[in-house]
């Protein structure tokens, strides 16, 4: 470098004085070294190397950013990409080989909920797109989950409550709890590392239920997270999701087989009541033993009708029905000949009648006599002689005569 | 299998198919009543198994990753 023979004019400097020159500046300036910096995200670059370049801008300005992988590591938040609205704590420093000043990223902050609200609207709607949430993919929770796995933290009062639902309703499962990190930044990548974990049980557990206590969007937002939704898709196992209160719904929700309002109410999903199987039991033996006693019963029945049969045929019976036959016969006969005996008493006295108008005893009432000679009836005259002794016969009685003169009636 | 290391979802689904085999009713009696007897025991296995059942609690740990990641 020239030294000027005088003190005039600007000075003469090289790239590399000038730029020392502004980061000392830069580096001594109170607000530069401190301060939170607001915008929204584009450009937004993770690096292979695990540094995060990207550009913060507002309506007027941009200002290139950077996050070291030292922090990135350690963000209570991680923001997912462009758009997003941010607050950046951290420095302004200069890259002196390059001429360039950025902000170097300690902390970051999300900017408004609403900001949230509208990367969780795109999410959603890219996934459903995609098919993540098809009643389709959706599988059927096993019945009787003798193996339930847990995902949430071991240190929440939703894992107490979990167990406490479990234990009343399905004691006899074994529980195998996969503990993660709920809230923060780590939360995601820990949630998928613990399903990952139960996915390689050996047995598997047959349900696994996702879970976490109330919360704002914030502190559920590891539940939004994409490479969660992503995992608890490709579960081999059926995952129910309980999360935050009844109105809390996450993108997990969807995605899940089965979403639940809260903890306690995805283990009560995921298990069949202890009560209601011991009454399905006390049902089942009550039925088997209605059944059985029925059964009993139509056999007594039958057999009862075979003793009925087999007494009509005994020989005791047969000789009753024998019996029975032969006096039928014989009340039948006496009946025939009763009736056979009457018709001939009727067919006498009809006779007897006719008879009765031939007897000579009412002719004789009429005045005619029955003339004898001897035992012979005179008939004729020529049956007596004069002089012949001959008894006369009347209606009321007899007497004797001799025969005096006869004549004979021509005629 | 022994009725003794049945789990309760078998022992609950044989139950079932006995109560089915009993009330379609075409059994010779003696196989009727060996079938009961065997419901019955079922029936107080079940119960046994809900009554005396207590949660079993077991927590994975991290440590176990190492092995897992690198398998992939």
């Amino acid at each position: 470098m020239q030294t000027p023979l005088f003190d005039f004019g600007p000075p003469r400097l090289s790239v590399s004085e000038v730029n020392a020159h502004i980061r000392q500046l830069i580096d001594t300036d109170d607000i530069l070294q401190d301060l939170w910096l607001e915008g929204e995200i584009s450009n937004w670059r993770p690096a292979s190397s695990g540094h995060i370049y990207f550009t913060l801008k507002d309506s007027a300005a941009s200002i290139r950013c950077v996050i070291w992988r030292s922090t990135a590591t350690r963000l209570r938040y991680r923001p997912k990409g462009d758009g997003e609205a941010v607050a950046l704590y951290g420095r302004v420093s200069v890259y002196e080989a390059g001429g360039a000043y950025q902000f170097y990223v300690n902390d970051i902050e999300p900017l408004g909920v609403g900001a949230l609200y509208v990367q969780f609207e795109r999410l959603k709607h890219q996934l459903a797109a995609e098919g993540l949430f098809d009643d389709e993919h959706k599988r059927r929770l096993p019945p009787f989950p003798h193996r339930i796995g847990v995902v949430t933290s071991p240190k929440a009062a939703a894992l107490r409550d979990i167990l406490n639902v479990l234990s009343r309703r399905f004691p006899l499962a074994e529980v195998t709890l996969s503990p993660a990190a709920v809230q923060g930044a780590d939360a995601p990548p820990q949630i998928v590392a613990a399903l990952k974990r139960l996915w390689a049980q050996s047995p598997p557990p047959d349900v696994i239920i996702v879970a976490r206590g109330g919360g704002s969007i914030e502190d559920l937002w590891a539940f939004n997270d994409e490479t969660v939704a992503r995992a608890v898709y490709a579960s081999p196992i059926p995952v129910v999701t309980g999360v935050g209160h009844e109105t809390d719904f996450t993108i997990v929700d969807f995605v899940a087989d089965r979403r639940a309002p809260t903890p306690s109410a995805a283990a009560e999903v995921a298990t069949p009541d202890r009560e209601e199987l011991k009454s399905y039991v006390a049902g089942y033996a009550f039925q088997m033993e209605t059944t059985i006693r029925q059964t009993i019963a139509d056999r007594r029945a039958a057999v009862r009708q075979m003793e009925q049969q087999l007494a009509r045929l005994s020989p005791q019976m047969q000789i009753d029905t024998r019996r029975q036959q032969i006096d039928d016969i014989l009340t039948a006969m006496y009946r025939v000949q009763k009736h056979t005996i009457s018709l001939h008493r009727e067919q006498l006295s009809g006779q007897m009648a006719q008879l009765e108008t031939l007897n000579p005893k009412a002719t004789l009432a009429r005045g005619y006599a029955i003339v004898q000679k001897g035992e012979t009836v005179v008939a004729s005259t020529n049956d007596v002689s004069a002089g012949d002794a001959i008894s006369v016969l009347v209606s009321d009685g007899a007497f004797d005569a001799e025969v005096r003169q006869k004549q004979r009636i021509e005629g | 299998m022994t009725e003794k290391t049945m789990s309760f979802e078998e022992a609950f689904a044989k139950l079932g198919k006995i109560l089915q085999k009993l009330e379609a009713g075409d059994l010779p009696l003696s196989e009727s009543l060996a079938l009961y007897e065997e419901g019955v025991s079922l029936a107080k296995y079940c119960n046994s198994q809900l009554d005396a059942a207590e949660l079993k609690i077991k927590t994975l740990s991290a440590a176990d990753d190492d092995t897992l990641f690198d398998e992939t």
